[in-house]
């Protein structure tokens, strides 16, 4: 049964039990449903929980007047409960609720056994975690080993990616640094950073809570940030969510984009036509970076000759590097061609090494090089050799060179890159001179790099000296 | 410990529980009149089983075993004169309340700012349908709209506080 048909059926059920209108009938399947659905027994527990708290505790507030607090240490102790009136109750409770925390904390330390309804494997907690790529973890609720089982808490990670999947089917891509907390098995919440989630059929109604609102999704792919502060944006990247904040509900559907503000209200929903369908083309020359790329470094300034690197120093990172990347981080879903013009100086002052490919695009914060090597990526390197005829002499990819004395004089150089989704292979291919004329060419097989929807940007750039122009990505249908 | 101290203990502990055994009980019950009869009977238990509590252990899971074998008694007393749950629905019910315990103590929490958020008709109406002793026909008399219009406009108040609630939930954490 489908989440939506469920909930239909659920609610209808409920409300007849809650008003005191269910038969016979509806009860046997009410507790068939419960009895043979996770998704049923969670919302059953949750919305009888609601019309309870509802009738003892909402409008307590109202009742204030009518507080009475018995004489405790002269009375028997049964007498407690024959003087104990609601208003009371509900009043202690308030001034004792900064104590449930502790309780909360033993509560969720506890091992919560669910059986999965689809290969009826009996599971702890609420997800797994399935993968990992250069993840640092702060201190987290929840075990932080790629094949954990997560039960309910937060993970905290410091930078890195994480895959989580959820029970229900729901798949999340956590990019540090980044709060995430396991709420069940179809409920997570984003209290800060990036998340891409992917939910499969089975796990519609697959919900991110966030401060101030939530994304419930209708089926299908989704980015999700909230920024320090709390101000956040949503984008669809395939089919449609829809955005739930106090007793509004705002649908989205693909690619649109929508800003949420840290007290929960939704502004500026932005459609934009499916970037699949629209190559990024720009000449870096306008002397302005498009809304559709993004700097990583210090040292990159727009010139009427292009972007250009301005470090200075030694190779090997002391050069100063600093990167163009797209802002879409979901390239790996789709076949393209990528290219980019590079000026190499022709002088051996400098030594600038040229980084051009697919990755997270950020600079690694495990080693000083400066290289975008952070999470998975599919990178030409083009390293100088000694001498003025050997501007880029060899090429290296995967940690092994895949191109050598190549004597390759400085001056305007075209860098393509050629993606194939389907089969995850990246094809290079260097025009030496820019005449059309391919010098230099090799193929990576990129299928072990687990790229997601948050690490797969197109990325050039390198050391100073370096200029970038004529930056250009074509979807293509089929991979030349 | 002084009996003063153990009352106070029990009145702590309890304050702090009891409306989540409350909603226990009457997720099992799903009947207002039977749920407030049985709880009575498990405060009293409680009590009295007080001195076998362990200080310092887990308070509500005690009292959750308690309560279920408290609903257990009274629905075989009340026989079949009645509608009742299957045992393995009784079951269900406990665990997923227990499992999700923390999550449903943050879905209390935020429930009055999510009535706040009405508007203030809807506010009065659910007010009014929760009320003591209230039923939709009677609401449905006091604003002079028939049962089915204000049993749908309590249908549609509630189903958009569980909404809000799912929001808070976030918010809060847990």
């Amino acid at each position: 049964m489908s989440d939506k048909t469920l909930i239909s059926e659920m609610s209808d059920l409920l409300d007849a039990t809650c008003d005191g209108r269910l038969d016979a009938v509806g009860q046997a399947r009410l507790d068939y449903l419960v009895c043979t659905d996770l998704r049923a027994a969670e919302f059953y527990v949750h919305y009888m929980h609601l019309h309870d708290h509802l009738r003892h505790q909402a409008f307590a507030d109202d009742l204030s007047a009518d507080v009475s607090v018995p004489d405790l240490a002269h009375a028997k102790p049964l007498s407690f409960f024959s003087l104990h009136r609601r208003p009371m109750r509900y009043a202690l409770a308030a001034s004792l609720i900064l104590m449930v925390g502790a309780l909360g904390s033993v509560m969720m330390s506890l091992s919560v056994k669910q059986t999965d309804e689809y290969n009826g494997i009996v599971r702890q907690g609420f997800a797994s975690l399935t993968g990992s790529t250069d993840a640092v973890f702060g201190e987290s609720d929840v075990p932080t080993a790629v094949g954990s089982q997560l039960p309910a808490g937060f993970l905290r990670l410091r930078s890195g990616t994480v895959q989580v999947e959820f029970y229900s089917g729901a798949q999340v891509t956590l990019e540090g640094p980044c709060e995430f907390g396991i709420n069940s098995a179809s409920r997570g919440f984003l209290k800060v950073g990036r998340i891409a989630a992917y939910v499969p059929d089975k796990a519609h109604g697959f919900t991110v809570g966030a401060p101030k609102y939530a994304v419930v999704d209708l089926g299908t792919r989704f980015i999700m940030t909230v920024r320090e502060g709390g101000d956040s944006s949503v984008r669809v990247t395939e089919g449609k969510v829809e955005l739930q904040s106090g007793t509004k509900v705002q649908p989205l559907t693909v690619w649109q984009t929508a800003q949420v503000d840290a007290s929960g209200t939704i502004h500026d929903v932005v459609a934009e036509t499916d970037p699949a369908l629209v190559p990024v083309t720009d000449s870096l020359r306008s002397g302005k970076l498009p809304a559709g790329l993004d700097v990583v470094g210090d040292f990159a300034e727009l010139t009427p000759r292009g972007m250009a690197v301005t470090g200075k120093g030694p190779a090997g990172g002391g050069e100063k590097r600093t990167y163009i990347r797209t802002v879409r981080t979901d390239w790996y879903q789709t076949n393209f061609i990528a290219e980019v013009t590079v000026d190499v100086p022709d002088t051996t002052e400098t030594n600038a090494i040229t980084f051009f490919g697919m990755g997270g695009a950020e600079m690694t914060k495990v080693t000083p090089f400066q290289e975008p090597i952070f999470g998975p990526h599919v990178l030409a390197v083009m390293w100088p050799g000694g001498n003025i005829d050997s501007r880029i002499d060899s090429i290296h990819a995967e940690g092994k060179t895949v191109a050598k004395n190549l004597h390759i004089r400085g001056g305007t150089h075209k860098l393509r890159m050629v993606w194939d989704a389907d089969t995850e292979k990246a094809r290079f291919e260097l025009e030496e001179g820019n005449k059309g004329v391919v010098t230099a060419k090799f193929e990576i097989d990129a299928s072990k790099s687990i790229f997601n929807a948050l690490s797969s940007r197109i990325l050039f750039g390198g050391g100073g000296g370096l200029v970038f122009r004529d930056f250009s990505v074509t979807p293509a249908e089929v991979i030349p | 410990m002084a009996q003063n101290d153990r009352i106070n203990e029990f009145m702590e502990l309890f304050t702090r529980s009891e409306p989540r055994i409350s909603a226990l009980v009457f997720s099992l019950l799903a009947n207002w009149a039977d749920a407030d009869d049985v709880k009575q009977e498990i405060n009293a238990v409680l009590w009295k089983k007080f001195d076998e509590f362990e200080s310092g252990s887990n308070f509500l899971a005690w009292a959750y075993a308690i309560a279920r074998i408290e609903v257990m008694r009274y629905r075989k007393s009340r026989g079949r004169d009645r509608l009742q749950f299957t045992d393995q629905f009784m079951d269900v019910v406990c665990k997923q309340t227990f499992h999700e315990s923390d999550l449903l103590e943050a879905r209390r929490r935020s429930l009055a700012d999510c009535v706040e958020q009405l508007s203030e008709a809807d506010r009065k109406l659910i007010r009014m349908r929760y009320a003591e002793g209230a039923t939709v026909d009677s609401v449905a008399e006091q604003v002079g709209r028939s049962v089915d219009a204000v049993y749908k406009a309590v249908m549609h108040i509630r189903r958009a506080l569980h909404r809000c609630v799912q929001l808070a939930t976030g918010a809060e954490g847990w």
